[in-house]
């Protein structure tokens, strides 16, 4: 049942006008077969094609209905270099090696105990794997502060897991995850550097201007301008692919 | 009862907030903006999804020959013994049983507080929280936020009260959370966002048919600039915790 229930949500994001067969199937009625089937194959062939951002949706969804293995290894087998790499751009010396690698594993395992509380409505699954990243490397820095033990507040409770309110859109959805790295490599140099910066190599705007001698000011500029053209091509190729 | 907020975070101060850069206690005050305001709320979300594709845009093939790899029995193995002591505990042990004795902590706080964001009442600490009047008008009391580079505080502007004109010495970072006030510039309503650079100066005045809560979030004390700057500096100073 949790299965299907997974698939169905799988299929009412490419089917949405399938829904009230999909839920009187779910519900047991068998007059919706013919159109469930249709969907699953259909479901299959997306399925087949590698690293779409749909998929890891579905891997994680599928963890979390039912704590399945299969589908932790193979977000493990994706995830776990893309988390080195952004632990990395922190922690660049070889000596953090170690370190890197705890931070890894505290990512996956929170992947693991947070996946029932996934919802792939609000977030696709990179976001949602992103933030869980970004607060553990948070985390790691509080906890060498000393005022770190003065209050009761949790990481999660100033960066949350995904924004658990207000209005939701996914820019990110059905993206091929090589179209984004393609278009993220045609913004200038200059301004995908500044942008890596700040959120690959958690720099404040203020570290970035000091580290590459230039005015806070530029800095600030070229941080806007990258971000506005990256937000602007993850809206476009969801526009294009609709 | 009360319309979004109109003052917001600038761009780039909502980028170090989902990169997770901004350092505690400024991130405190985005935090508290964003409970009152969907736009920006939004807008970091977003901004959020920026951050995933740069994450996404790494080394995207996994290396199956590495031999630095996190090993994935290992990570099993972990992940089986905290399912298994959490078992040994107890069956209804969770993670979400900490909110439940946060909810039961904050039960003692006068119920005019009530309506406050959680993060707020959390750096209250029940009744702990200890007025201390910097002028007739204007009294504050210091926050826990867990860390030593800022001031946090409450500010109280007294109904239809003045604050002395001040001259700015750091960043700070007003955010309404209850009334409201204005300045020569503006008036600040429930979650407006306001940030005051080094050199700027205003003189604040709540509205008149209430007290005005802010929270502060503040890099260096302030330095009153009128004339009675100097009777009133030695009650300015901040006590950083």
């Amino acid at each position: 049942m949790t299965s299907l229930k997974s698939l169905t949500n799988g299929i009412l994001e490419k089917y949405p006008s399938t829904h009230s067969c999909m839920l009187t199937m779910v519900n047991g009625n068998k007059a919706g077969g013919n159109i469930i089937k249709k969907a699953i194959t259909c479901n299959m062939t997306v399925e087949t094609k590698k690293n779409t951002i749909k998929e890891w949706n579905e891997h994680l969804v599928t963890l979390g209905a039912h704590q399945d293995r299969k589908a932790f290894k193979a977000l493990f087998d994706h995830f776990s270099p893309l988390l080195k790499n952004y632990f990395i751009g922190k922690y660049p010396t070889q000596s953090s090696y170690q370190m890197i690698e705890e931070l890894i594993q505290e990512v996956m395992i929170k992947v693991w105990k947070k996946a029932a509380s996934y919802d792939p409505a609000k977030a696709a699954a990179s976001t949602w794997i992103f933030t869980l990243a970004r607060n553990t490397r948070i985390d790691m820095l509080r906890r060498q502060n000393k005022y770190a033990n003065t209050t009761s507040i949790e990481t999660e409770e100033i960066w949350e897991d995904t924004t658990e309110n207000g209005p939701y859109t996914f820019l990110t959805q059905k993206r091929d995850e090589s179209l984004i790295k393609e278009k993220l490599l045609a913004l200038p140099d200059e301004q995908q550097v500044v942008i890596r910066k700040v959120y690959m190599e958690a720099k404040s705007h203020t570290e970035v201007a000091t580290e590459l001698g230039l005015p806070l000011g530029t800095v600030k500029s070229r941080v806007r301008l990258a971000q506005k053209k990256l937000q602007a091509m993850l809206q476009d190729t969801k526009r294009n692919e609709i | 009862m009360n319309k979004s907020p109109q003052h917001h975070p600038d761009k780039n101060l909502l980028i170090e907030f989902a990169a997770g850069t901004l350092e505690r206690a400024p991130a405190i005050a985005v935090k508290t903006h964003l409970h009152y305001c969907p736009k920006c709320t939004l807008e970091v979300q977003q901004l959020e999804q920026v951050g995933a594709a740069l994450f996404l845009s790494g080394i995207s093939e996994p290396s199956t020959e590495n031999t630095d790899k996190v090993d994935f029995t290992e990570l099993m193995k972990k992940i089986d013994g905290i399912a298994l002591a959490a078992e040994q505990v107890s069956n209804t042990t969770h993670i979400r049983d900490d909110e439940n004795n946060e909810s039961s902590h904050t039960h003692s706080l006068p119920s005019k507080y009530a309506a406050l964001p959680q993060l707020v009442k959390k750096m209250m600490r029940n009744d702990e929280v200890k007025w201390q009047y910097t002028t007739k008008n204007l009294r504050s009391a210091n926050l826990i936020a867990g860390q030593d580079q800022y001031a946090v505080s409450l500010q109280n502007i007294l109904a239809g009260g003045h604050v002395p004109e001040h001259e700015h010495m750091g960043d700070e970072i007003t955010v309404v959370l209850k009334g409201s006030f204005s300045d020569e510039n503006n008036m600040y309503q429930q979650g407006d966002f306001l940030l005051k650079s080094i050199g700027d100066r205003h003189r604040p005045m709540a509205s008149s048919n209430e007290d005005c809560l802010c929270l502060s979030v503040e890099q260096a004390p302030v330095k009153l600039t009128g004339t009675i700057s100097r009777l009133l500096n030695p009650f300015i100073k901040i006590n950083k915790m």
